[in-house]
């Protein structure tokens, strides 16, 4: 019988590796429900947000919000230069020749992440000192605050952005149905560019929070990819606030079971949960798949 | 299509080239190294056209297929292993693969292409980290040696020279068949359930099915092609069954051509040369490879077999039409 304090350190790990792929999960939902593909390249952008935030801050020395801030920006721009290649509403891709496509810029990052930032794990140092917080008995590390308040600020700022502005609605709506939008004047071009911006710098941010907790290598992206789209699945593909319940799900369920299953299988149970989600839920947990 | 039975005769006649193109290159290269080489491009051609047949016909992605390749060496060379004579552990291998595609693809296949996809790769990682994990039963990363040679009662195949037999005999009948089924009629159901589902369905074609049928396929050709490998190579690992070799063998079929089961031919050739050409690439290697699936998928999506068949057909209106200016027809 595990006792509490171990289980309450599970839970804590959990839900800060779930808020890393409820932000991956929030960029997988937003290309798809706009451009409606899957984006196997998600995870090379928190790849890169890492470890240009690590070569800036740790080795050129640069202030850390000044890094953090010039890896999102290098992110985004990779993102829309990718979008705009290849990826572009008027190229009419299939959704599979679209999937093929982000698999082989997923092949491109990573090749260009290994020879300009070298085969090693990196790692940063965390934001606020190494100290962990105590509550009650369970440590919590200070960065776990830093990522979930992370998660917390781009929801409410998506939120808001879908809520309140004109960009955000006609996202929505062409999430809704692109041929609609383009009806009424929305320019889908414009809206699947910044739909694809906007997870880009998502995923970097990702990687940028992550990165003190856990080394950063150059080959990592396409698993977080998958993770996240095991989240995105999890709470019904194209849906915002099921991708973050889907994360955070994902990040528990998965720490619950190194814990308490099997460590060394952690990812083959991941992936089993997907197979058998897809199988018995494939609307998710939480609803129905968009498209 | 002008006249039904062209396309029959043309495929005729490229099992013929095939098949004599099997024995000249047998010809020339006897006891050369190379001839290993080649019995592996047989063994890749036979889990190609499986993918071909996949992607082909019914528009459906694997980027999980090493897996299934995997599966058939591992199971092969566990039976053989146990004493099993070669042929029945190929067959039960093959049989291994199959079912469990099926069990994959009975839920999957109702849902679009992309959940196959991605489910695909779910499978390929799980397989990997099992055959890496499961040491009492896999022997962990450092992989099993040993394989005996394949055997077909009492008759061994020992060297190299008689598996390039045995792969390109196989391979040659895995093309014949793809080629059959692409012009049969489940071939043009599932032909016409990847340009349409829904109208696809109103002609009463059980889309599900028609799915699950060539990805069970699909998968046989590969642990098929898997149970041969372990044969060939004599030791196996799972490093050779992971994510990059599933993405090495869907490049091989992208490039070779997925418009007809003889671009696997292709493929498996540019995949055995492939060590050759990404060695001098060294560390761009990757570089190179994403940068080709992204090429081949926006501006060749029918690979080189289907380059080949665009030169065909742009001479063939060129000799009926003589004269510049004259409306060109698309091909087909």
């Amino acid at each position: 019988m595990p006792d509490l304090t171990q289980f309450a350190q599970v839970v804590a790990a959990g839900l800060t590796s779930g808020s890393i792929y409820a932000l991956v999960a929030l960029g997988f939902s937003l290309v798809f429900a706009v451009g409606g593909f899957l984006n196997l390249a998600q995870g090379e952008f928190v790849i890169i947000g890492g470890l240009i935030t690590i070569a800036l801050f740790e080795g050129l020395g640069v202030p850390l919000p000044l890094a953090a801030a010039a890896a999102v920006v290098v992110a985004v721009v990779l993102g829309v230069v990718l979008q705009q290649l290849t990826l572009s509403p008027e190229r009419q891709l299939s959704p599979d020749a679209a999937l093929i496509v982000t698999l082989g810029a997923a092949f491109v990052a990573r090749g260009g992440a290994m020879i300009m930032f070298g085969k090693d794990p990196q790692a940063l140092s965390s934001f606020s000192g190494e100290r962990p917080l105590h509550v009650g008995n369970v440590a919590i590390a200070t960065q776990s605050l830093w990522i979930a308040g992370t998660l917390a600020v781009a929801s409410a700022a998506l939120w808001l952005f879908f809520k309140k502005t004109y960009a955000g609605k006609a996202m929505m709506a062409c999430a809704q149905s692109p041929t609609g939008a383009r009806l009424v004047g929305i320019n889908l071009r414009h809206i699947a560019l910044l739909s694809f911006a906007t997870s880009a710098g998502l995923g970097a941010l990702a990687g940028i929070v992550v990165a003190p907790l856990t080394f950063v290598s150059y080959d990592d992206g396409l698993a977080i990819a998958i993770k996240g789209f095991i989240a995105a699945v999890i709470g019904g593909l194209g849906s915002f606030p099921g991708a973050v319940a889907g994360g955070l799900f994902l990040g528990l369920a998965e720490n619950l079971g190194a814990a308490f299953i099997s460590s060394q299988y952690k990812d083959a149970l991941a992936f089993l949960g997907l197979l058998l989600l897809l199988l018995f839920r494939p609307g998710g947990l939480f609803g129905a798949a968009r498209r | 299509m002008s006249g039904a039975r062209k396309p029959e005769r043309i495929t005729h006649v490229l099992l013929a080239v095939f098949a004599a193109a099997i024995v000249i290159a047998f010809a020339v290269f006897k006891g050369h190294y190379l001839i290993s080489a080649f019995a592996l491009g047989g063994i890749y051609t036979i889990a190609i056209v499986g993918l071909v047949l996949l992607t082909g016909l019914s528009g459906q992605y694997s980027l999980g297929h090493a897996a299934f390749f995997g599966v058939g060496a591992y199971a092969s060379a566990l039976l053989v292993g146990a004493q099993w004579p070669p042929l029945a552990a190929c067959l039960a291998a093959t049989a291994l693969s199959t079912i469990l595609a099926v069990l994959i693809g009975i839920p999957l296949l109702r849902l679009r292409g992309y959940v196959l996809a991605v489910a695909t790769l779910a499978f390929g990682l799980i397989t990997f980290s099992l055959l890496n994990g499961w040491r009492s039963l896999t022997l962990g990363p450092s992989g099993m040696g040993n394989i005996p040679p394949f055997s077909i009662a009492g008759f061994t195949f020992a060297d190299d020279a008689a598996d390039y037999w045995l792969a390109w005999g196989a391979a040659f009948f895995c093309v014949w068949a793809g080629a059959n089924l692409w012009r049969s009629r489940m071939g043009q159901a599932m032909l016409a359930v990847k340009r349409d589902e829904q109208a696809a369905a109103a002609l009463a074609i059980n889309v599900a099915a028609t799915k699950l049928k060539i990805f069970a396929l699909s998968a046989a050709f590969a642990g098929f092609a898997g149970s041969i490998y372990a044969h060939h190579v004599h030791f196996i690992a799972p490093e050779r069954f992971g994510m990059i070799p599933s993405f090495e063998l869907l490049l091989a079929a992208l490039l070779g051509g997925i418009g007809t089961p003889f671009g696997a031919i292709l493929g498996a050739l540019l995949l055995i040369a492939l060590p050759d050409i990404v060695v001098s690439l060294r560390d761009y290697k990757v570089i190179a490879y994403g940068v080709v699936f992204i090429l081949v998928s926006l501006y060749f999506p029918h690979g080189l077999a289907g380059m080949i068949q665009d030169v065909f057909a742009w001479a063939r209106r060129a000799r009926r039409s003589p004269g510049p200016g004259t409306s060109a027809a698309p091909a087909s």
